[in-house]
């Protein structure tokens, strides 16, 4: 708690981003598969996921739909608010000409934006060819985070992005999965947007990667705490929060694996 | 509007083999973050983006030619160039007009299918094509785009037949592939690969062409690893029933299908044991094949699909099974016993157009064919990248006693027809690397086979030609053709960089012996005929394995030696012939998805054996046929070539073929025909036959439409000469067919086929039929499917009436989850049609024919899966 508290006092409230907005042309939709936990192989976890493709940008995230309020009375007076979510709240976004990845997460009533460099890719380029919903793809493999991955470009979509953090080929990764099958970005159709601007959230907690990790972790095993953190930090700023969060899934097999060599 | 400079300078570069240049726009300013790719052969090879100045700069991969080299520059927002790179390194700058769109229009729609290419393989994904009701791969199949599967099974890729099935990657069935077509699972295959230039020796890889394709089906992860099965059960009105018990394995290292079927609802087991390559089969082997010289004189099979006409009670036991041994060896059995019996009622009117007359036949016929048919194949092979050995040892049983009671013009007769035919052949075929990357074979074939044939007639059929006038009880004709045939030669490859030199010597012989005897009251009723043909040959074949063509040019030699005696006919004649039979066949790559073929062939054949029996042979109760001494030769010509086009990604397919055969014989068939026979006979006299064929095919998935549209258009033209009744007559016919199709999903519980096909037959008068089927699957829930389907039979020949023949059948089917049940209701032929009419012309004969059609039949049926 006491470690904590100088923590998030150094957090700096950001106002909007920096960046121009850039309005989706395009987006791509994934099922997004994940075997998280190896003891359970035949459980897999999935999310509808969704590209939104700019001219400039793009950004990766949750297409489960929005998160569902329940609001009940309760009979001394107080209101009840029941919120239901759908997927993941975590949304990547990429700006290659700058090299940037913009990463929003979420820790209950809070958003954080995580600022760092786009992972520089070695793809090599492969001479196999196919087609996903009508876009004409070529196929290139690399390392990236401890999973060798197969990946279908579009070059006809000259934005050097990808889903998750998978960036840097003449054209967009409309399809990737590793060698091991734990991971997967299956194709599920291309769409048109609604008109959508490509905008980080703009009011968001600045953080870094570690520092997100150590909240995450704190909300995870004490809640109670986190929450006070937060309370203190959002003062006079809403409701009383009291977060009770599930069990949790079992994550044995991360997306980024470690490195060995 | 559009300022296009695009200024290609070359230049000797410090940069090694680098492409630099700077992408500006209208104004002249460097367009930065614009990417650059380089492509070969259409897929990219390198790529970079431009810097904050539009500048770039890219490092080819080493090995590429300039030629077909490209740089294609993108960015959003303006108009994408490409430009072609002449030589490395190369400065190339280039200026990008605005555009209007930010992102290049795009056809939107979800789940269209994948198609994935890879070199010489083309990847169809099945969850993209299959429908729920496709119970077997082969439904599958046939609605892929660039795939078209014909009525007897045969497949065709883009115009081509392929040579064989694969599952898994092993040959499990050679070119019996309707068995794997009919009996896997579609739900249990992940793809369907076509494989072009198939070389499936592993010595021979990269070093002698094949112009082969081939589909490899791979097998799901449960398809891997589970032993399958699946049992149905049907009993239906009136008095049907269908069985089947199936039993498989695609695993790894042990490949299976296997499975006892039975029924009497028309469905003909035989179709599922077609050899679909035949014809290559024989020609690889050099032997002729006797043939069956005797019949019913039956009327050909009406155009109808066979399940429409069939009234027949078969079961068969079939089993196939392959198994991955060790260090590269697989044994594998192919063996099976069908068992039928199959009725037929026709009656036919028969009328050959002569000069000033026309002769013509009427009849009724009831036939009853029983057959049973033992085959089995045992292989053994040995494919590693230095050696290969294949053995193939057959057994062959196949009996029929037929009989068949006939009306004809007024007279009543009663025929039997015994045919057993027994055969048994091996085949070894061994090849290895030595030294120096050469190879050399050994390969041997020797076959012995016998068909006795006896077919009585009676009683005192045509007496008057057979008894001096006098009343007799029985005709009977028999004949048998022992047959021995072997094939052997070694050979030597010399693979080079550009060229594999091969060079083959070896012997072949065939000995056989004719005996036919007709009790009939004339001379010239026997043949005591043998027959002996040694030949010698050496060849030289050049095998050109380039990127771009792939040819080969064949160059036989052949020294043959025939000698035929019956003393019976004082004949005894020897002949000695030296032949030169070349072959030139290839490919030439136009592009990386389309190619052109050539063919050209001169052979010289021999006739046979059943060319030169003297004695009269009664072929069938109306043919009495026999031969000049003198044998048959024949120079057959073939010329092809083709133009074959895909675009995998659009999943666009198209062909256009022409051949050209022109086949030269020194003996010529004459007819005398009269109202009661015809009799045949062999005369000198110099001809030839030419034939034309014109094929185009076409291919197209409509992604908007979410539908296949395919078309095919032939045209062949045959002209002869041929003798009837002393007078020569020019034989023209041409045969036009126009076929077009499309399968297409309208949502996911309905889709919809419909198919029409028109056939124009021209000779002395013009037939023309025309064929629409049309299929409605609707399936309201997941386990609930429904089908309806519809075809319709029409036929217009000259001033006879128009036949018009309509059939319906529908089918419903329900899955029980809970117990893994399937309930299948069908209905075939549900308006009951009972008789078929249909018309006939080969030549100047036409043929009216009545047959009798087994009705409606409804079957109620159980599948469990196991």
């Amino acid at each position: 708690m006491k470690l904590l508290l100088p923590l998030v006092l150094s957090l700096a409230a950001v106002s909007a981003s920096a960046q121009r907005p850039d309005a989706a042309r395009i987006a791509i939709r994934y099922k997004f598969l994940h075997v998280r936990d190896t003891t359970h192989r035949d459980r897999p976890y999935t999310e509808n996921m969704i590209l939104l493709v700019g001219s400039t940008s793009g950004v990766y995230k949750s297409n489960e739909g929005p998160a569902q309020q329940q609001v009940s009375n309760n009979p001394d007076g107080t209101t009840r608010t029941n919120m239901h979510f759908f997927g993941t709240h975590v949304e990547y976004y990429q700006f290659p000409h700058e090299k940037k990845l913009i990463r929003a997460d979420w820790i209950p009533m809070t958003t954080f934006i995580i600022t760092d460099a786009l992972p520089a890719i070695d793809w090599h380029i492969m001479k196999d060819t196919a087609s996903f919903g009508g876009l004409h793809c070529q196929k290139a493999t690399a390392h990236v985070k401890g999973r060798d991955y197969t990946v279908w470009f579009c070059p006809d979509l000259p934005l050097h992005i990808g889903p998750w953090k998978l960036n840097g080929l003449p054209g967009v990764i409309v399809e990737a999965y590793d060698a091991k099958n734990e991971v997967r970005f299956t194709f599920d159709g291309v769409v048109t947007p609604a008109q959508t601007a490509i905008l980080p959230p703009a009011k968001g907690v600045k953080t870094t990667d570690k520092d997100f990790a150590n909240l995450q972790e704190t909300a995870r095993k004490d809640p109670e705490a986190y929450s006070k953190l937060m309370a203190q930090y959002n003062v006079g700023n809403g409701p009383k929060v009291d977060i009770k969060p599930g069990s949790g899934p079992v994550i044995n097999n991360p997306i980024e694996l470690p490195e060995y060599k | 509007m559009i300022l296009i400079a695009v200024a290609i300078s070359v230049c000797a570069s410090s940069f090694g083999q680098a492409i630099k240049g700077t992408i500006k726009d209208s104004t002249g300013l460097g367009i930065p973050n614009a990417s650059i790719n380089l492509r070969s052969q259409g897929v990219i090879v390198a790529y970079t983006a431009t810097d904050t100045g539009g500048a770039y700069t890219l490092h080819p991969p080493s090995g590429l030619t300039p030629n077909d080299l490209a740089l294609e520059v993108r960015c959003i927002g303006y108009q994408e160039q490409t430009i072609p790179v002449r030589a490395l390194p190369a400065t190339i700058d280039c200026t990008l007009a605005m555009s209007a769109s930010e992102l290049a229009p795009l056809v939107i729609r979800d789940n269209r299918p994948v198609l994935h290419s890879h070199g010489d393989t083309l990847d169809y994904k099945v969850t993209d094509f299959r429908s729920v009701q496709d119970r077997v791969i082969g439904d599958v199949i046939k609605r892929l785009p660039g795939i078209s599967v014909t009525s007897d099974g045969t497949i065709y890729y883009n115009g081509r037949a392929i040579s064989g099935v694969y599952i898994g990657g092993d040959n499990l069935l050679d070119d019996n592939y309707s068995i794997a077509t009919t009996s896997v699972p579609a739900d249990k295959v992940d793809k369907v690969q076509v494989i072009d230039n198939i070389q499936p020796i592993k010595v021979l890889q990269n070093k002698v062409n094949t112009n082969d394709v081939a589909l490899n089906l791979v097998m799901n992860k449960t398809a891997r690893l589970h032993v399958m099965g699946q049992e149905s059960i049907g009993a239906g009105l009136p008095g049907n029933y269908d069985a089947d018990l199936k039993a498989m394995a695609f695993k790894n290292d042990y490949k299976a299908i296997n499975y006892l079927e039975g029924n009497n609802t028309g469905y003909d087991l035989r179709q599922e044991l077609v050899s679909h390559n035949a014809s290559a089969g024989q020609q690889r082997l050099g032997a002729d094949i006797p043939t069956p010289l005797l019949s019913l004189g039956a009327a050909n099979d009406p155009a109808l699909s066979r399940q429409r006409y069939l009234f027949d009670r078969s079961g068969m036991l079939n089993a196939n099974d392959l198994v991955d041994l060790r260090h590269d060896w697989q044994l594998r059995l192919n063996a099976w016993n069908l068992r039928d019996r199959e009725r037929q009622d026709y009656s036919q009117v028969t009328s050959t157009y002569l000069p000033g007359d026309t002769v013509r036949y009427a009849g009724t016929q009831h036939n009853q064919l029983n057959s049973g048919w033992l085959r089995a194949q045992f292989t053994a092979t040995l494919n590693s990248s230095t050696c290969y050995l294949n053995n193939v040892t057959l057994v062959n049983d196949n009996r029929w006693t037929d009989y068949s009671h006939v009306n004809t013009n007024g007279s009543p007769m009663d025929q039997a027809l015994r045919d057993n035919a027994l055969g048994f052949s091996n085949e070894f075929n061994w090849m290895r690397t030595v030294e120096s990357d050469h190879i050399i074979q050994a390969y041997s074939y020797v076959s012995r086979m016998t068909e006795p044939e006896t077919r009585s007639i009676g009683p005192s059929y045509n007496d008057s030609l057979f008894n001096h006038g006098a009343p007799y009880a029985q005709l009977i004709q028999t004949v048998d053709v022992p047959t021995w045939y072997t094939n052997d030669y070694v050979s030597f490859k010399v693979p080079g960089d550009v060229m594999t030199r091969s060079f083959r010597a070896g012997f072949s012989e065939q000995s056989q012996m004719l005996t036919s005897n007709l009790n009939a009251a004339f001379d010239s009723a026997a043949n005591n005929l043998s027959w002996e043909k040694k030949k010698a040959y050496a060849e030289a074949a050049f095998d050109i394995v380039g990127q771009k063509l792939r040819a080969t040019l064949t160059l036989p030699f052949t020294y043959q030696q025939l000698h035929y005696a019956d003393p019976g006919y004082a004949l005894d004649k020897k002949l000695t012939r030296c032949y030169f039979n070349p072959e030139l066949i290839g490919k030439y790559k136009a592009g990386p998805e389309n190619f052109v073929t050539f063919r050209y062939g001169y052979r010289n054949q021999t006739g046979s054996i059943e060319d030169v029996y003297q004695g009269y042979l009664l072929k069938d109760y109306r043919t009495l046929s026999a031969n000049s001494p003198d044998l048959t030769l024949r120079q057959n010509q073939e010329a092809a070539t083709g133009y074959y086009y895909r675009k995998a990604m659009r999943l666009f397919f198209w062909s256009l073929s022409l051949a050209y055969n022109r086949i030269g014989a020194n003996n010529i068939a004459s007819d005398i025909i009269t109202d009661s026979y015809q009799r045949l006979v062999m005369l000198p006299f110099r001809n030839h036959t030419d034939s034309w064929t014109v094929d185009g095919t076409i291919s197209k998935y409509s992604f908007a439409l979410q539908t296949t549209f395919s078309g095919e258009v032939r045209w062949q033209d045959n002209r002869s000469i041929q003798f009837q009744n002393g007078a020569l007559l020019p034989f023209n016919t041409t045969v036009s067919v126009l076929n077009l199709g499309m399968e297409t999903k309208w949502s996911d519980p309905l889709r919809f086929s419909y198919r029409v096909t028109g056939t124009r037959t021209a000779s002395t008068t013009r037939i023309d039929q025309w064929l629409q089927q049309s299929t409605i699957f609707y399936n309201p829930k997941p386990d609930l499917q429904f089908k309806l389907s519809g075809e319709y039979y029409y036929t217009h020949s000259g001033a006879n009436p128009d036949l018009n023949y309509f059939f319906a059948d529908a089918s419903l089917r329900y899955h029980c989850t809970k117990r893994n049940i399937d309930w299948e209701l069908d209905a075939t032929n549900i308006l009951d049609v009972r008789t078929y009419k249909a018309v006939t012309l080969v030549a100047n004969t036409f043929t009216a024919s009545s047959y009798a059609l087994p009705g409606r039949i409804i079957l109620l049926k159980i599948v469990f899966t196991l």
